[in-house]
């Protein structure tokens, strides 16, 4: 082989492995983009008309769990500036959370509580979400 | 000796004598402070533990459907999800008990009835819950409804839940009755002729004790809360 063909053929290799690269780059850069604008499109949209609500969710206590004093922190999370309603067997308690997250402290009752926490959500026309939890005070031995 | 030899010779033996005994020294309180950061250390495992455990206790509850010797079985039913449990009585282990307002009534495992709605700690063990203690308690329901019907002769509300259950409340002298002033967002205590179909309402039921006489979903109300339809977070 001649020196100007083996250098021909390097050079084609090189050429080669360069465009190559450059495809693959260019597809995955593709891909990506597609699948934040799939993203966008699932993402809940909120118009005037249709408020999104996010549920009611409560982290602390645990349903059923044992509670060893007469009162128990409840710990969540709901849409920002709701009213919420918490009511027990021996108590009605209301409060306006400020951020998303709340704590709120409920006193109990021995034996069984039914803790139903009720969250009025801003802007959402009486469309309440609803949680109820059961924890149990057994007092002391 | 020159003098300068002869102190830096005493120096010498000074320090071999010294050294030995300041090395133990040392490590005796290396040694004591890892024994208090290792006891540190276990009664904070301890307390972890503890708490973890107590976290983790979980009381079962359900009404009694059948006794017989030291074996009971109860019922929960939440929603449509029903729950079956055995009950193990050990005679001189487990602790029974009445709930009768704040305090706590001793009992025997013969005043254990069917129908009874109880509380059992223990240990579950084969699908058999060996009961440490068991409660007599009373059931509530708690529960949110849309005011469907007043009635202002015979005092009773219908109700509907979000979960499309109806529910009758007979309003009684003993309803502890409150309503939320819709400017202050204040909870008050209100009464019958303030109450609009429509509203909101928050109530408490006994379903151990309905009142007398009461057909399926109809109970005397123990409190309510009623939040009226002009109420609307802004």
């Amino acid at each position: 082989m001649k020196k100007e063909t083996s250098v021909a053929v390097g050079m084609g290799i090189v050429f080669g492995l360069l465009f190559s690269f450059l495809v693959i780059a260019n597809t995955q850069k593709n891909q990506s983009v597609s699948q934040k604008t799939t993203n966008q499109k699932t993402r809940p949209v909120t118009t005037e008309q249709q408020t999104t609500v996010q549920p009611i969710v409560i982290s602390e206590p645990n349903d059923g769990a044992i509670i060893t004093g007469a009162s128990v922190l409840i710990k969540g999370k709901t849409d920002k500036n709701s009213f919420i309603v918490v009511q027990t067997q021996i108590k009605d308690m209301s409060f306006t959370t400020k951020s998303e997250d709340f704590e709120y402290n409920v006193p109990l009752a021995l034996g069984e509580n039914v803790i139903h926490i009720s969250a009025y959500p801003k802007g959402s026309n009486g469309k309440i979400q609803e949680k109820e939890l059961r924890v149990y005070y057994l007092g002391t031995k | 000796m020159k003098t300068t030899e002869k102190v830096l010779l005493s120096c010498m033996v000074a320090y071999l004598c010294v050294a030995p005994v300041l090395a133990i020294d040392a490590t005796g309180s290396a040694t004591s402070s890892l024994d208090k950061g290792a006891k540190l250390l276990i009664e904070k495992l301890a307390t972890k533990v503890e708490e973890t455990r107590k976290k983790d206790q979980k009381a079962y509850v359900g009404l009694i459907t059948k006794t017989e010797d030291s074996i009971i079985s109860i019922s929960s039913t939440n929603g449509t999800d029903e729950k079956k449990y055995s009950i193990k009585i050990d005679d001189t282990l487990t602790a029974i008990f009445r709930i009768v307002g704040t305090s706590k009534k001793e009992l025997k495992k013969a005043d254990l009835k069917v129908g009874d709605y109880i509380l059992v700690t223990g240990q579950m063990l084969n699908d058999t819950l060996e009961a440490n203690e068991i409660y007599i308690d009373e059931q509530f329901l708690v529960k949110t409804a849309k005011i469907t019907e007043i009635n202002k002769t015979d005092f009773y509300l219908k109700v509907i839940t979000y979960d499309k259950d109806e529910y009758t409340l007979d309003i009684q002298s003993s309803t502890r009755q409150y309503m939320l002033n819709v400017k202050t967002k204040e909870i008050e205590k209100s009464g019958f002729t303030k109450i609009k179909e429509g509203d909101t309402i928050h109530f408490v039921v006994s379903k151990t004790n309905p009142g007398a006489g009461k057909e399926k979903n109809r109970y005397d109300a123990v409190r309510i809360l009623v939040v009226p339809q002009e109420f609307a977070v802004l």
